[in-house]
């Protein structure tokens, strides 16, 4: 006969047994078909070890490649970037509306405060805020941007729906599983963006969840466990 | 969360989306960077080699033909060419460089380390789109026959059986390209 069907080595190679009596006695005659059946197992072999997890870049590495590859033009003026990086569609209604709260409210809204760092910034990573499932709050979303320039990191928080609340909100850098946390700043009601400086030498890798608390103004320093928002760098 | 498919990305990056550039980063760059960490000597080494590569990536984004490949195998062919460079620098020559690379890549007892082609897999595995990845995934992590896939996914047996057989040649060849570009 001819050469084993390829569907059928296929099947062998994911260990299913072979019923086809002509099929296996050929196998087991032909040398090409072993050595294609042998090559195929060892791909599934391979699959079935599973997935590695290897160490990733530090966490500057993005920073460098985008200041090193996004060349600004020489004639333009310089600007923090507030480029979305993902979901760009489904964000920018969300930027509208949290730029013209910013400007209703007269914070420090998003247009106020681009031209006050000096220097380019770069953006590191970006995540969406949102609800921790199961909570109530009146915080729907947002965003948050780890930016690093040439005095170190930053974080600017974009918040759609901070009410009101028990005291006033806090904004955290914490660990992925709560072991940790940094107490960043604070935001009040119907504050809709913010920038805060990252204190320096902090393990940026460790701490790469953005948190906003609800805090009551009763002078205690820790987390009061009220989580209205919540998203995670990719660092 | 939905994720842009690695032929939406190489198009985006093609014409100059910096978004995309970033995205190919969050996706990929552990596979760059470790396979870097496996051909130069300190993590800072790997960092160097990794900024180099995505740079070289974006300046390069219009040599980037989807036919001739996926993105991370794209990626993986500039790593190579980048580890080079980092050796020329350090005054080595491509001899020692090939020394390297083998000494790396020769495990301690002298069995081939798989871990650069189990990396690579996982990121070939998604490129794969679907049914076929979804066919893959149930064929080599659940332990269920090409009936039972079949079944399970309301597809005809035919046709898992082909997604199957050449997913399995797409992926090996992938991996022989790896290997073959040592």
């Amino acid at each position: 006969m001819t050469h084993c069907d390829p569907d059928f080595l296929a099947l062998m190679a994911l260990s299913e047994a072979g019923e086809d009596f002509e099929e296996v006695a050929h196998l087991n005659s032909c040398i090409v078909c072993q050595i294609e059946l042998a090559s195929l197992t060892d791909v599934v072999a391979l699959a079935r070890l599973g997935v590695v997890e290897v160490p990733g870049p530090g966490p500057d590495v993005w920073g460098r490649i985008a200041a090193e590859a996004f060349v600004p033009h020489a004639d333009a003026p310089e600007v923090v970037e507030l480029r979305p990086a993902r979901h760009a569609r489904r964000w920018w209604p969300l930027v509208a509306v949290a730029a013209a709260l910013a400007l209703v409210v007269g914070g420090a809204g998003v247009l106020g405060l681009l031209p006050s760092r000096s220097g380019s910034a770069v953006t590191v990573a970006s995540t969406e805020l949102a609800p921790l499932p199961g909570t109530t709050s009146t915080a729907t979303g947002g965003r948050a941007v780890l930016l690093q320039d040439g005095a170190g990191y930053h974080v600017e928080v974009d918040a759609v729906g901070l009410g009101s609340s028990a005291g006033f909100y806090e904004v955290w850098l914490m660990s992925p599983d709560d072991s940790g946390l940094i107490s960043l700043g604070t935001m009040s009601s119907g504050q809709s963006h913010a920038e805060f400086s990252v204190p320096s030498g902090l393990p940026l890798s460790v701490f790469s969840a953005v948190d906003i608390s609800d805090e009551p103004a009763d002078g205690n320093p820790q987390h009061s466990a009220t989580t209205v928002l919540r998203g995670q760098f990719s660092l | 969360m939905e994720e842009a498919s690695p032929d939406e990305l190489g198009a985006r990056l093609s014409v100059g989306d910096e978004a995309a550039l970033e995205e190919c980063y969050r996706r990929w760059s552990r596979l760059v960077h470790g396979v870097a960490l496996r051909s130069v000597p300190t993590p800072a080494d790997a960092d160097d080699v990794t900024q180099a590569v995505f740079v070289s990536a974006w300046n390069s984004r219009e040599g980037f033909d989807p036919r001739a490949g996926t993105l991370p195998g794209w990626l993986l062919g500039i790593t190579r060419r980048r580890i080079a460079d980092h050796y020329r620098r350090e005054g080595r020559t491509p001899h020692t460089l090939a020394l390297a690379v083998d000494e790396h890549e020769q495990g301690i007892d002298g069995h081939h380390d798989h871990v650069v082609d189990r990396v690579l897999l996982a990121e070939e595995l998604a490129c794969l789109g679907n049914p076929a990845e979804h066919i893959m995934r149930l064929a080599f992590y659940s332990d269920l026959t090409h009936q039972q896939i079949a079944a399970n996914l309301d597809l005809p047996l035919g046709t898992v059986k082909s997604h199957i057989r050449r997913s399995l040649e797409r992926l090996r060849t992938r991996l022989e390209v790896n290997r073959d570009a040592l």
